[in-house]
């Protein structure tokens, strides 16, 4: 596979992951560029095992060749089978298409391309598997899925490779499904009187369904409840600083918990904490999309992705690219790409910088890149655009 | 053998363990071994021969000639008399027969893609004729989101409208969401009203799926003394067995007491029924614009004791017609060498030969954005007899000079070539709408005239007894022959819906008729 083709996949990957392709012909042509047939329609979460017990007090440089070896074994060993990109220092999301399986679950190439992975690195990893999702302009909520499995697994256990739906599996109905998403809803409303009625209703059903002597199983529950509590108020504008102290007191406490009734108060415990937390809350969101839109006027020379920029917003990648779309009309890509190009018409009509040399100054590291991207957005080259002007 | 096998992909058959494609138990082959039949057939198939199918069994290859169909079926059908549904029951219980649903048997069922723009063009009508031309700050409440009705959310999100759409089955709803058929799903009836509410306000499209059964959902709307701008229902009510939920019951009860007890099971939906047309009716007594979108829910409630049913308007004759007197229908293509960059090929073709037509250009851009391809990629558009000759002197233009892959299968929808008195033969001015000479003329003239399949069938959307329909394909391969052929169907194919229009009192389609010199005068 050549660079080009690498870092198509990769921007496919990375478009896919966080839902950042809303056109049918423009994810098509994303995927005629990366050179594939069709586009993945699942996202698996590879998680490294124990990372933060080798990962603590390494510099930048150790992590950035660490990475770099990590890329090489999942470009070598995936070349062909899935499309995949770095989710975090320690996580990559990789991107199937399930028509590529043999039939059932055995079809799956999955545990044979774990312990090949494993073993070329001499790494343990938890993979989370997300559900199926036809449009590839969903796989964001696959990405979801299956990064909420290795959270559950790394948590309350299970096996090292996990399916989202495993925990609904033989059930007519998902578990909770609607409730949880109600749930969500009144969080996010801020209503309390809502929220108290359906924490009500969640203690009824889970003494009714869940196996109270399997401790595991409630923890599972629980942690599911925990999950779309936190998601809700992160989505509802708290910020990971407000919250992560609490979430860290949660998962503490589910951990150490013995006995299920313990479990069942920790969920109106954790809906009054957000609550709290939430009425102190509003009207931070503008704020927010003031700083990161200064961010990006002041780093946009950087090589910046999503992530990163969400990092230093201390906000988590899709709640943030949902806030700067509601707040501005534009994707956070779309945002800086403008200002990159704004800038590129700058220098190449006051300086006599080479392209080459432009195309670095406003982040873009290949100049062809640069000056496909330039050309798609003002219908010329930019040496042209520099001989007319 | 693509085609086949493209109606059954897990993508576009909404069961394909069972080989049911769509609505209810419309299924591409009768029994799993006549599929694996059908298969072999078709591989071994020359291009003088003709496979013949009877309800989904393929029974024999005759020889035949390169300009003769290489498959005809008949399915689903029965003499008038014993044609009811306990009788087809029966004898599909027996293995005898098999409901083929409309484009179910003669796979050409491309799944919601196929029926997008129809739906788009219903509710486009629906405004022009109540809303002045646009469903902005206008809300549809509806029911079923299976293979026809998954549409419908993003058929009036087309039109700027918002819809509410109520679906018993909890795994459909989620297939919709997921495959972006429909925006988002509601916890309850009161969250799904508050999203609903806060889009009319602000006048954005927004699609709400609740899961819920209709009857009950219509009634507890009512209750809280909402009325929508609009109310339908697209459910199974064709098939009172096998597709409809009576209120009163969950999902997996329903399944429960249609294996233990058919005969309670039927009387629970009759009178489910009767409550749920009851609802549609008392939402249209309370001014919204209500209509029958081609379920039979009306008569199955006329038939359950609600003789006043038929106050509510059919979706043909009160917003379709005319399409069909101008010759103008749902035809679809479908890119058979799977790349989606043949459907765009044809949409740029589209675009820049059909630039004057604002609906057309409308369209194409709006399916470019918004619909997903399933299975074989593929496209539908409303286009009349010139347009499509043009597509298809195009196509075999493009073919030839190696812009499009692989050949293309021409299809269409049966709703042009159908006898249905409830659905698109209803209130014909002559009342002729039970005649059915006019669909069997159909298959014969697509059969003679060069048609690669052509399936004469009952039964499809309505249920089985109230109506007969045909289906054709042609592939456009880049021969002079295909070409010839493909010419020649689209001429007889629109050509002989016009005249049915015609020949029914429609002035419309008499000019029409007499502009191609269709006139036996």
């Amino acid at each position: 596979m050549d660079g080009f083709l690498g870092r198509m996949r990769q921007e496919l990957a990375y478009n896919l992951t966080f839902g950042l392709v809303e056109s049918v012909r423009e994810l098509w042509e994303m995927v005629r560029t990366a050179g594939l047939q069709y586009p993945p329609n699942i996202v698996t979460v590879w998680e490294v095992s124990g990372a933060e017990t080798f990962f603590s007090d390494r510099s930048e440089l150790w992590k950035v060749s660490w990475r770099r070896e990590l890329k090489k074994t999942f470009d070598t060993v995936l070349d062909g089978i899935a499309v995949h990109c770095f989710v975090s220092d320690r996580a990559l999301a990789v991107l199937f298409n399930s028509h590529d399986w043999g039939p059932g679950d055995d079809g799956s190439p999955l545990p044979g391309l774990k312990r090949r992975i494993e073993n070329l690195l001499a790494l343990k990893f938890v993979v989370g598997v997300g559900r199926v999702y036809p449009d590839a302009r969903q796989l964001a909520m696959s990405f979801y899925e299956a990064r909420h499995t290795t959270e559950r697994v790394r948590i309350v256990g299970g096996p090292d490779l996990d399916f989202f739906d495993a925990l609904s599996e033989g059930d007519d109905e998902p578990l909770f499904e609607m409730e949880k998403s109600a749930l969500k809803r009144a969080l996010q409303k801020n209503d309390r009187r809502e929220t108290a009625l359906l924490i009500q209703k969640l203690k009824g059903m889970m003494s009714d369904r869940v196996d109270n002597a399997n401790l595991s199983s409630a923890k599972t529950v629980i942690f599911d409840l925990l999950s779309v509590i936190s998601v809700a108020s992160l989505e509802s504008g708290l910020s990971l600083e407000e919250l992560f102290p609490h979430f860290l007191e949660w998962i503490t406490k589910l951990r150490l918990a013995k006995e299920t009734s313990d479990l069942y108060r920790m969920i109106a415990t954790a809906s009054e904490k957000v609550l709290v937390l939430e009425s102190n809350d509003r009207n931070a969101e503008a704020g927010m999309i003031t700083r990161a839109k200064e961010f990006l006027q002041d780093h946009l020379g950087e090589d910046l992705t999503l992530s990163e920029i969400a990092r230093r917003q201390f906000l988590s990648p899709c709640y943030f690219s949902r806030l700067f779309k509601q707040s501005t009309g534009e994707t956070v890509m779309e945002f800086l790409t403008a200002l990159r190009m704004a800038k590129a018409k700058e220098f190449l009509k006051k300086t006599n910088q080479p392209v080459s040399q432009v195309a670095g100054t406003v982040g873009y590291s290949d100049p062809n890149y640069f000056s496909r991207v330039f050309k798609r957005r003002f219908g010329m080259a930019p040496s042209e655009y520099r001989a007319k002007y | 053998m693509r085609l086949f096998l493209n109606s059954l992909d897990s993508e576009v058959a909404e069961c394909p363990e069972e080989l049911i494609v769509y609505g209810g138990t419309g299924k591409a082959a009768r029994d799993i071994e006549s599929a694996k039949r059908i298969k072999k057939k078709l591989t071994q198939l020359k291009n003088d021969e003709t496979l013949l199918i009877q309800s989904g069994k393929p029974i024999a290859v005759f020889p035949s000639h390169p300009f003769a169909p290489r498959v005809i079926m008949a399915g689903s059908l029965l003499v008038p008399s014993y044609s009811d549904y306990d009788t087809f029951s029966r004898l599909e219980r027996r293995g005898l027969t098999a409901f083929g649903q409309t484009t179910a048997s003669c796979w050409a069922y491309i799944g919601s893609q196929g029926v997008m723009e129809g739906t788009a063009n219903t509710y486009e009508e629906v405004a022009r004729r109540h809303f002045g031309g646009t469903l902005k700050g206008r809300w549809v409440l509806t029911s079923g989101l299976g293979g026809m009705g998954s549409a419908q959310p993003l058929g009036v999100e087309y039109n700027g409208g918002v819809v509410l759409a109520v679906e018993v089955d909890e795994s459909k709803v989620d297939r919709r969401v997921r495959a972006s058929l429909c925006q988002m799903r509601a916890a309850n009836l009161d969250e799904a009203l508050l999203l609903v509410r806060e889009a009319v306000g602000r006048k954005e499209a927004r699609s709400v799926a609740l899961v819920g059964n209709a009857a009950q959902v219509f009634r507890d709307v009512l209750e809280r003394g909402v009325i929508p701008d609009v109310v339908t229902d697209q459910t199974a009510a064709h098939d009172l067995l096998n597709g409809y939920v009576p209120s009163g019951i969950s999902l997996s009860e329903a399944v429960k007491l249609r294996a233990d007890a058919p005969e309670e099971y039927l009387e629970l939906s009759r009178r489910g029924i009767v409550e749920h047309v009851k609802a549609m009716m008392e939402f249209m007594h309370r001014g919204a614009v209500v209509f029958d979108y081609g379920n039979n829910i009306r008569h199955q409630a006329v038939a359950a004791g609600l003789s006043e049913a038929f106050e509510i308007p059919g979706f043909v004759s009160a917003y379709l017609r005319d399409y069909f007197c101008a010759g103008r229908g749902p035809f679809r293509w479908i890119a058979l060498s799977g790349q989606p960059e043949d459907i765009y090929t044809l949409d740029e073709f589209i675009l820049a030969e059909f630039k004057d037509d604002e609906e057309i250009a409308h369209w194409i851009r709006f399916a470019q954005e918004r619909i997903p391809f399933q299975g074989l990629p593929a496209r539908t558009c409303w286009l009349n007899l010139d347009q499509r000759l043009r597509l298809v002197h195009a196509i075999t233009g493009l073919l030839k000079q190696g812009k499009l892959a692989a050949p293309v299968a021409l299809t269409r929808d049966h709703m042009g070539s159908v006898a249905s008195p409830w659905r698109e033969t209803e209130k014909m001015p002559d009342g002729s709408d039970s005649i059915a000479d006019w669909p069997v003329l159909g298959g014969l003239l697509n059969a003679i005239s060069g048609a690669s399949l052509v399936s004469i069938q009952q039964g499809g959307g309505v249920g089985v007894g109230y109506s007969l329909h045909t289906g054709m394909t042609v592939i456009v391969d880049g021969s002079e022959l295909s070409a010839k052929k493909a010419e020649q169907v689209t001429f007889s194919d629109v050509g002989l819906g016009i005249i049915r229009h015609a020949d029914a009192g429609y002035t419309l389609a008499q000019g029409m008729s007499r502009q191609y010199g269709f006139n036996t005068d």
